[in-house]
């Protein structure tokens, strides 16, 4: 979406004008759900609560949406996460994380480089149930920008420009924040697999 | 050569971040269709949130606030909600039929435990664009020695789904609890020894049963005969005596049914409306109490509150004492939020989605370390962080809500008075037939006579 979509639908909302609710809507309840069902995995129930909980809430403030401090899809999400964070605080068996940590420790292999990108994990690493919860918990983890922007370059193979214009910024700012935020992934999912193995936290 | 390298190394990270779509669920297209209805709603209702601070709790707690406002609709709440019985009886005193009410009244005061459904509807139109219309339906049961139980069913005006909700009034556990299981949130209310009372004080009528027939005394009423309801053979009484209220300008019409053999109530209705703000928009509310259960045996595992493990909620504790310090402390800690006292409209009923919305556009050092401190929070981690930080608030609210209710001529100026007006009046209340007590705007308080004060108050807005 663009900025002047954007300005368009926030302008709306502060009017409390209904039809730029259902144009956000409609722009992002897809999405909002593929997003938060790929950080919740097979788990249709939390997923639905999940979506119905952001919207719900995006509704009741979004009067208050300023487009000076981000775009709609951005802020969104970022009610999302929340939701999302309480959801794996509350719900989401410690067990099922103990037991990727123990898989991935078990691997062998060059995980650093798989880490890194400069190396591709073994098919049967990356169709593993194990690794798709690790990857979960390091994203969930993350800031809501570094989320939006990881899902949307690695996940939905958006191109930066595109990307730079769902989020109102520039390609360069893109390029440069997708670069933290694939640091901060690794940073995250290495100190999540290190404290399985009982290992001391290392700064990346 | 590094840009082929960057690609390989966004493939790779993308076959490893794709690892978590495998299992992910496509969207349920039914689901977010409701859904898009429901957020729609939600949105042109510019509903404020539950119980306290959740999302869809705050809405009820608006609600219920427009309900605590009014003398009128006060009834609908599940604490007084049997005390109404007694306050619907008041308005009524001796009959020339066959009932005399004195013995109805004599007949409630032996009940130890009534189980009844009520409705209440309130309207208003107060913002011609949005209508407000709210339906709760509940069953209440009744102890007089363990509180008061209640499931509300708040229905949605626009035929969607509705909220329920349990609350307790649990006089000897000093604490009030509302329970919302669809969010899976409580919010619980805990009170010092002397909360009875100042509930009683609250709500002056269920005081003593005494006083409340004393003052009966004061009110007309006419007889509508006997009739048969539902079988039974009933007699009716009907006031419309709007001063028994109190409320701004009220029209009353209420009417009740008694059982001609038990002498307890059968029906309970209440048509009324009052002024609800100066342009004289007036607010509605339908209250009736039916399908009376009168002595229904209870246990004390009735009244106790089941909240799951994975519920999540806030714990608001009220302070001891709520005294004009307490008033003093809410109304600096309003001013060093906002940079200026809050509104008459909003100290109370006091909400805290009210004060959120304040404080967005506040720039004062303590909202701003405020709003840095609650960033990233959950709401029921905002919840609970406000609970404590915000008592003073709620004590400003309590100690000006007793003052009305005493009717002790409260006055508040906060609209024009700053900090700065140390001989402004910002706040006053009579302490007696010669004194008022006023807060200036430095907050520092004096007693003064009639006369000065209303030297003092000349120059102020009325």
């Amino acid at each position: 979406m663009d900025k002047q979509t954007d300005t368009e639908i926030g302008k709306g909302l502060r009017q409390g004008n209904r039809d730029a609710w259902l144009k956000l809507y409609d722009l992002y309840a897809d999405k909002l759900w593929h997003n938060v069902a790929r950080l919740m995995g097979d788990d249709p129930a939390s997923v639905a609560d999940i979506v119905q909980e952001t919207f719900l809430a995006a509704a009741r403030s979004a009067g208050n949406f300023d487009p000076r401090r981000g775009c709609i899809w951005v802020w969104l999400w970022a009610i999302a996460k929340r939701q999302v964070a309480l959801h794996y605080r509350k719900c989401r068996p410690d067990a099922a994380l103990a037991q990727a940590q123990k898989w991935w420790t078990s691997l062998n292999g060059q995980k650093d480089d798989w880490l890194k990108g400069t190396e591709k994990p073994p098919v049967e690493v990356l169709e593993s149930r194990e690794l798709a919860e690790l990857v979960r918990y390091t994203l969930e983890e993350l800031p809501a920008e570094y989320q939006v922007l990881l899902m949307a370059k690695y996940v939905d193979g958006a191109a930066v420009q595109e990307i730079a214009d769902q989020v109102n910024g520039s390609s360069i700012a893109v390029r440069s924040k997708l670069a933290r935020a694939r640091k901060a992934f690794r940073g995250v999912f290495k100190r999540l697999t290190r404290r399985a193995a009982g290992m001391q936290e290392v700064a990346l | 050569m590094r840009m082929r390298k960057n690609k390989k190394s966004d493939e790779n990270f993308t076959s490893l971040l794709s690892a978590m779509d495998r299992q992910a669920v496509p969207p349920d297209q039914e689901f977010l269709k409701q859904l898009r209805e429901r957020s729609a709603r939600e949105f042109a209702s510019g509903a404020p949130d539950v119980f306290v601070n959740t999302p869809k709790s705050i809405h009820i707690a608006a609600l219920r606030s427009i309900i605590m406002k009014s003398p009128i609709t006060k009834l609908a709440t599940a604490a007084v909600v049997i005390i109404a019985c007694l306050i619907g009886l008041s308005v009524w005193r001796g009959t020339e039929s066959g009932i005399a009410l004195a013995d109805v009244l004599a007949r409630i005061e032996q009940v130890k435990a009534v189980r009844y459904k009520w409705t209440n509807e309130i309207a208003h139109h107060i913002d011609p664009d949005k209508p407000y219309h709210v339906e709760i339906r509940a069953t209440s049961l009744n102890s007089g020695e363990y509180g008061t139980k209640s499931n509300q069913e708040w229905l949605d005006p626009n035929g969607g789904e509705s909220t329920f909700a349990e609350e307790y009034f649990l006089p000897q556990k000093k604490m009030t609890i509302g329970i919302v299981p669809k969010q899976k949130k409580y919010t619980r209310k805990e009170f010092d020894d002397g909360w009875v009372e100042r509930m009683q004080k609250a709500n002056p009528d269920i005081k003593d049963p005494l006083a409340f027939l004393k003052g009966i005394l004061k009110y007309k009423y006419e007889s509508l005969g006997r009739s048969t309801m539902d079988g039974i053979e009933v007699e009716g009484f009907r006031t419309t005596d709007p001063n028994h209220w109190g409320g701004k300008n009220p029209q009353v019409d209420i009417k009740i049914w008694v059982d001609v053999k038990t002498r307890l109530p059968v029906r309970y209705d209440s048509l009324a409306s009052e002024e609800v703000n100066q342009r004289g928009d007036k607010m509605r509310t339908h209250f009736v109490m039916h399908d009376f259960q009168w002595d229904v045996p209870v246990a004390a595992a009735d009244f106790e509150p089941i909240i799951p493990e994975d519920y999540t909620g806030t714990v608001i504790k009220y302070p001891a004492h709520i005294t004009e310090e307490t008033a003093i402390q809410g109304l600096k800690v309003w001013v060093e939020l906002l940079g200026k006292y809050p509104d008459p409209e909003i100290i109370t009923p006091f909400q805290v989605t009210v004060l959120r919305s304040a404080l967005e556009t506040s720039e004062t050092p303590a909202a701003l370390r405020l709003k840095e401190e609650i960033k990233g929070l959950t709401e029921d981690e905002i919840g609970n962080k406000l609970a404590d930080f915000l008592m003073p608030i709620r004590g400003l609210d309590k100690f000006y809500r007793c003052l009305q209710f005493d009717k002790k001529d409260p006055a508040y100026y906060g609209k024009t008075v700053t900090p700065k007006d140390a001989d402004k009046v910002l706040m006053r209340w009579k302490v007696s037939d010669n004194e008022y007590r006023v807060i200036f705007g430095d907050l520092h308080a004096e007693t003064v006579t009639p006369e000065k004060l209303a030297e003092l108050e000349a120059p102020l807005p009325k």
